[in-house]
């Protein structure tokens, strides 16, 4: 037995592991949010190579062959459903991934080509869900991606073109569902493996990232190595197995139905809308102002959110990983996440419905002012409740260095971040009142109850616009600093 | 991990080993012919994918004779106990 493993060790190298030992500290979860990425498009390519054995890419038998799947395969709607979650998790994961990344700041030197190769792997999987997404020829999915592609047409000259050639051809719905299935089965699969291995073999160059506030911050026992077998290992058996125990579960609880076969005269009576990860795409898209001749104004901004976020190393070129001194970009990352959950949530309660610039405004706007009041009081909060155990903690009173007398102790951090919590609810759910009352009344015309509805709306949120600006205030009572930001716009003021 | 522990650490995987058999026997009975029979096979197979993640938890506190991670076999324990409750209401 000992010289057959022998054998296979001397001619595999089995006991040499392709892999590098990774440091202690990255026994966590988030550290992992990437390989779970892996996990699921792993159960992906198992689910879809089952599903590819019976599915017929033709827009007269896609739909049969998807109900023939559900309907007589063994297990078929069971891996229909598994199929479909499980591709939502992996955008969701990637999603978290790449937000980690983001606010960890993952990207800065020598990591700038992982982040570069990460987002494009990130692209990638919103192109296994776009082409995924047609494939079964129902009417949810088949106007959806109409939408998609129409959106084409209003990009700038050639990536208009060519985009269409490369995703729609001009063979018509035959060549458009042949083109996607090709796309969704071969090349995106091929591209992705391809992307993972570089980023991989980047990996293992640069190792893990340490956490932002340094390896001397942490305790001895995470500073050292642990071997990628059984360690490492063992550690994402247990993740990926809670991870698919989950998906399991939610397929168990919710299964798929199938929605109705598309036909034009289907799609006629259906109000067209993307899946929930371009939700906020779209509703941007559907702001008054965008309409018809904005849209390629719509596009141009959110072309440049994304090549933002891909250049980001380039941008953010600060030498610190901090978390407490890249307040400018934690917030910005904040608002950024906040404004796409917003908006795919307003997305979703308001299908096909314009959406007035006014409500824009106050919402993207609101969102972004919620936020950042959030980040603000977040960052004075825990920066004053760090002051803890200092022997002397330092604050400033009229530009001079001065002990602080009064630090935050814990249950004042945790009740000042809690009337923070309540108070920026309230805001949030006062403007969205607010706007409810403006549209019902531009829609129905001005009468009592609505226009009591809109007051009502409105002192609210200037309660909690009050409570948070008196928060704020509170915060600054001992160190001075916000009376002396105030005098900053006083004429005559003299800086010391 | 003291031996108190370690004995307790392969009680728990013995248990486990055990939910495992009981739950990868059903997977073979259920009949895949009927939507009740997908959704109970899902169940089934989750509880066995529970069971091994808490099994590598085990296995790592043992193997590092570090303390087991008590949250975590808790909230492995309690998941187990829905999935089963969720398979006989279905």
């Amino acid at each position: 037995m000992e010289k057959i493993a022998a054998w296979f060790d001397s001619r595999f190298g089995l006991s040499y592991p392709f892999l590098r030992d990774a440091p202690a500290y990255s026994i966590n979860p988030f550290y992992w949010l990437g390989a779970l990425t892996v996990v699921a498009f792993i159960i992906q390519g198992v689910t879809g190579v089952m599903m590819m054995l019976y599915y017929v890419p033709s827009p007269t038998q896609a739909y049969s062959s998807t109900l023939f799947i559900f309907q007589n395969v063994s297990y078929g709607r069971f891996l229909e459903t598994v199929h479909l979650y499980t591709a939502y998790a992996m955008i969701l994961l990637a999603f978290m991934h790449m937000m980690r990344g983001y606010f960890v700041s993952v990207y800065k030197k020598p990591r700038e080509g992982m982040w570069l190769i990460g987002m494009i792997m990130g692209f990638v999987t919103l192109g296994f869900g776009f082409t995924g997404y047609l494939l079964p020829w129902t009417v949810v999915s088949k106007s959806a991606t109409d939408v998609g592609v129409g959106m084409i047409s209003a990009l700038p000259q050639p990536f208009s073109s060519f985009l269409k050639f490369l995703i729609v051809g001009a063979s018509g719905d035959a060549g458009v569902i042949l083109r996607f299935y090709d796309l969704h089965v071969v090349v995106l699969p091929a591209v992705l493996l391809l992307l993972l291995f570089m980023k991989m073999y980047m990996l293992e160059a640069h190792g893990i990232a340490p956490p932002p506030s340094g390896l001397e911050s942490l305790p001895e026992n995470k500073k050292k190595s642990v071997p990628i077998f059984p360690d490492v290992t063992f550690y994402l058996v247990e993740l990926a197995a809670f991870f698919g125990a989950v998906m399991l579960l939610i397929s168990a609880v919710f299964p798929l139905n199938l929605p109705p076969e598309y036909t034009p005269q289907a799609a006629a009576q259906f109000t067209a809308q993307p899946d929930w990860y371009f939700l906020w795409i779209y509703q941007i898209l559907k702001i008054q102002v965008f309409e018809t001749a904005g849209l390629p104004v719509a596009l141009s901004i959110i072309t440049l959110i994304f090549l933002v976020l891909v250049f980001l190393p380039f941008i953010d070129r600060g030498p610190t990983r901090k978390i407490s001194k890249r307040m400018k970009f934690v917030t910005l990352g904040a608002i950024f996440v906040g404004e796409v959950i917003g908006l795919s949530i307003w997305g979703e309660l308001t299908p096909g419905q314009i959406i007035s610039n006014e409500a824009a405004a106050l919402v993207l706007g609101g969102i972004a002012l919620l936020v950042t009041l959030g980040s603000v009081v977040f960052y004075k909060v825990f920066s004053r409740a760090s002051g803890i155990g200092r022997k002397n903690p330092v604050a400033y009173h009229d530009g001079k260095i001065v002990a602080d007398s009064n630090p935050l102790s814990r249950s004042q951090s945790f009740w000042t971040t809690g009337s923070f919590a309540v108070l920026l609810g309230l805001g949030t759910l006062t403007i969205g009142s607010s706007i409810n009352s403006v549209v019902t009344l531009t829609i129905n015309g001005v009468s009592l109850p609505l226009v009591s509805s809109l007051i009502m709306s409105l002192a609210c949120l200037s309660l909690a616009i009050l409570g948070i600006v008196y928060l704020l205030y509170r915060l600054e009572l001992n160190s001075g600093s916000l009376k002396r930001r105030i005098k900053l716009f006083e004429i005559g003021w003299k800086s010391e | 991990m003291t031996d108190a522990l370690k004995k307790y650490a392969t009680r728990i995987v013995g248990l486990l080993v055990i939910i495992e058999a009981i739950s990868g026997y059903f997977l073979w009975t259920i009949s895949p012919t009927n939507e009740a029979g997908e959704e109970i096979f899902a169940i089934f197979l989750a509880i066995d994918l529970v069971s091994l993640a808490m099994m590598s938890n085990v296995y790592l506190a043992y193997e590092h004779n570090t303390q087991l991670n008590r949250a975590f076999l808790l909230s492995g324990c309690a998941l187990i106990l829905v999935l089963v409750y969720i398979s006989l209401a279905l």
